[in-house]
């Protein structure tokens, strides 16, 4: 089972009715409710075709957080934002270098307004030099903390490339440009849509199951999608699959 | 013992890199005989400028550095997809936030880092656990690999084997594979199981040695990709475009 394929009774119109940034902070608010989440944190470094740094916030902090760190430039020494621009794996707050003053600065005025005793960043990078990091705080115990993170980790992994999607997609403008699916993520599909399930999906193209389900995920990212119900839908209203389509 | 290293980082690696390039030069260009570059005795392409992962496999208590393999994330700029599509003989794009690609996976041939088939059976074991650990610590769902016929029975030992998804015979003596590997937490208890190594295989990183916050980062620019302005942003002029409403 993926990514928010229990549980989260995400609806469809619901996700594609996202359609502006304070939208997209709505949604996001609404989502960390059910994963016991205390904030989370949207921050595009660099996006392809603008100049300026740190183009987009899209968080759920306190305003006085986010007004006394954009005014202070704390993108600058915040350890979070260094160490997301050169890792690939999700950075634990708990494991981050914070003795240098600036970190100390960073991380003293944050906790100070009950921000983050806990952390955990996604870095996400996409293809035209894109680069973001996708934050998610909480104040439960340390116990918590690490059950939250090792039942959500995917979760969380999926959502930070989902919102970053949406930005890219509303910096575009009214047509975004869509990912090609391959014609092997087509007929997957096709058959699902059709009511096959995975199992009957690999028999049918003679591969594995395991390469079946790579396959919608590999769909579900390039439509920007959060679940498979939700790429089934998407790609019939786009016509990528249906009647009409091989 | 599985050591992490990122591209960006790498300069503070030298020996390990060196080591690195200069096994896959061995492996891939000599033995395997890959329509790779290698300039001075070492194999470097263009993904290494993209700031992968690397694993390198070094013995605990030698530190002789024993074997390597590198990690990107398939939603990057993505050699496969970008040079090598037309010589698959299906579509290689697969493309997700939880799906890695795995490339020069090797064991370093020289003679004195793996003194026997015992030696080099544990450092594969090491790299096929120390994949699955960054695996599941990144939340992925799948490994994305490229490897030709003879790796097989090697990862067949491992309990760990690639499903193929596309196939060549134009970019080596022997076909070449993509293929992918699940990730979960029943392949790592299985390796584990299976190996006998039952503890983490990834090196623990003192706090000490993350990223000091105040050095200069000089992170590699991607094709495509401007440099993008990093000196402070005047906040009276140039707001982030949203912020929390």
């Amino acid at each position: 089972m993926g990514p928010f394929e229990d549980a989260f009774d995400l609806s469809i119109s619901e996700i594609e009715g996202i359609k502006s940034e304070p939208a997209l902070r709505a949604f996001l608010d609404r989502l960390l409710k059910r994963y016991n989440v205390r904030h989370a944190v949207y921050h595009a470094v660099a996006l392809p075709k603008i100049d300026q740094a740190n183009p987009v916030l899209i968080l759920t902090y306190p305003d006085e957080w986010v007004q006394r760190y954009v005014r202070q430039n704390y993108f600058t020494i915040d350890p979070v934002v260094a160490a997301g621009a050169i890792s690939l794996l999700p950075i634990d707050w708990a494991r981050l270098d914070k003795r240098g003053p600036g970190a100390k600065r960073v991380f003293g005025e944050a906790s100070e307004l009950g921000i983050g005793k806990h952390g955990l960043t996604f870095p996400i990078r996409g293809a035209t030099g894109d680069h973001a990091l996708f934050t998610i705080t909480s104040n439960v115990c340390d116990a918590e903390w690490q059950k939250l993170i090792s039942t959500y980790l995917r979760d969380f992994q999926v959502l930070g490339h989902f919102i970053h999607g949406k930005v890219l997609e509303f910096q575009h403008g009214v047509l975004p440009p869509l990912k090609p699916l391959s014609s092997r993520e087509r007929e997957c599909l096709n058959w699902a849509a059709a009511g096959k399930t995975n199992k009957e999906i690999a028999r049918q193209l003679g591969i594995s199951e395991r390469v079946v389900r790579a396959y919608f995920e590999s769909a579900r990212h390039k439509l920007n999608c959060l679940n498979r119900g939700h790429v089934l839908a998407r790609a019939v209203s786009l016509r990528i699959i249906g009647p009409a389509c091989d | 013992m599985i050591r992490l290293i990122q591209g960006a980082d790498s300069h503070r690696y030298p020996r390990e890199m060196d080591a690195m390039f200069r096994a896959r030069a061995a492996v891939f260009a000599g033995r395997l005989g890959w329509d790779v570059t290698v300039v001075d005795g070492r194999e470097i392409d263009s993904f290494d400028a993209l700031n992968p992962l690397y694993l390198i496999a070094m013995d605990e208590a030698t530190s002789a550095i024993r074997g390597s393999l590198r990690l990107m994330p398939t939603t990057g700029p993505n050699m496969l997809k970008e040079r090598f599509a037309g010589f698959f003989d299906q579509p290689v794009d697969i493309e997700s936030g939880t799906i890695w690609e795995c490339t020069r996976f090797c064991l370093h041939p020289d003679a004195e880092t793996q003194p026997s088939a015992t030696g080099a059976m544990r450092t594969t074991w090491e790299l096929m656990l120390g994949i699955c650990e960054v695996g599941l610590r990144a939340g992925l769902s799948h490994i994305q690999g490229v490897y030709d016929q003879s790796m097989v029975r090697v990862y067949k030992k491992t309990r760990w084997t690639p499903a193929p998804v596309a196939r060549t015979t134009r970019l080596g003596p022997l076909p070449v594979f993509v293929g992918l590997w699940e990730v979960d937490e029943e392949t790592l208890l299985r390796m584990r199981r299976v190996s006998g190594i039952c503890s983490s295989v990834i090196e623990p990183v003192p706090s000490g040695r993350t990223l000091i916050a105040e050095e200069p980062v000089n992170v590699p620019l991607a094709p495509g990709e401007r440099e993008v302005l990093r000196s402070p942003v005047l906040v009276a002029d140039r707001q982030p475009k949203t912020l929390s409403a």
